[in-house]
């Protein structure tokens, strides 16, 4: 986790079975500045356990694009996160 | 025409969207609700989507196929919410001068869709459960 102490606000989507583990359409966070894609995934799956399986086949997305795990995250940021999707 | 909807999928706006006079083939495809899927029986859909994501995908992939093929207009819809056994809950339809760039259009874009597009389907089965589908 970075080493700076400022936080930022930041906001979580969740779909589908995600949105079922957590009970929850949206979560705001506060989250350590110069935080990755990654680095969130990390934190959220410290807080929420239950989402390990589901986690580890999804993406994220940063104000509704694919983020790369590296990509930083920015105040205010919208984050989704989107499992194996199934539309058709 | 690129549109997400909780309403019936009308396939003829989308025929009515592509047709014109400079093309001479017109393709569509409906994916509707079948009774069987992955060895179960299935009741009803209910799906989901990320919409402001779902629809900025949705134009991408519409944009890639016009230049992948010498398409002339494509329209794409999803519904979303619930949906009883053979209702309709995508429709893909493109127009182009001869038949090949329309077929390979309209294939392209569903299978895209598929792969990428943040919609979701939970099937509903006939003994009560049901679950959200996560493709391997």
């Amino acid at each position: 986790m970075p080493a700076g102490n400022r936080l930022i606000k930041i906001r979580i989507l969740f779909f589908a079975s995600v949105r079922e583990i957590m009970g929850k359409e949206e979560l705001d966070m506060d989250i350590p500045d110069e935080c990755s894609s990654g680095e969130l995934r990390s934190l959220l799956l410290k807080n929420h356990p239950e989402l390990s399986k589901i986690i580890s086949s999804s993406r994220f997305a940063i104000n509704a694009s694919f983020a790369d795990w590296d990509q930083k995250i920015c105040e205010n940021d919208v984050i989704a996160v989107v499992p194996p999707v199934s539309g058709g | 025409m690129i549109e997400i909807t909780h309403q019936t999928i009308e396939h003829e706006k989308l025929l009515e969207f592509c047709r014109n006079h400079q093309y001479g083939a017109v393709v569509l495809f409906l994916g509707t609700v079948r009774d069987f899927s992955d060895g179960m029986p299935s009741q009803s859909l209910d799906y989901q989507a990320y919409e402001p994501m779902a629809i900025k995908c949705m134009e991408e992939i519409c944009q890639k196929a016009k230049s992948l093929w010498s398409v002339g207009k494509i329209a794409l819809v999803h519904r979303l919410g619930h949906l009883e056994l053979g209702e309709t809950s995508v429709a893909v339809c493109a127009s182009s001068a001869h038949r090949t760039e329309a077929f390979q259009a309209c294939q392209y874009v569903m299978e895209e869709l598929k792969k990428h597009v943040p919609i979701w389907k939970k099937e509903n089965r006939p003994d009560g459960k049901s679950n959200w589908t996560h493709p391997e």
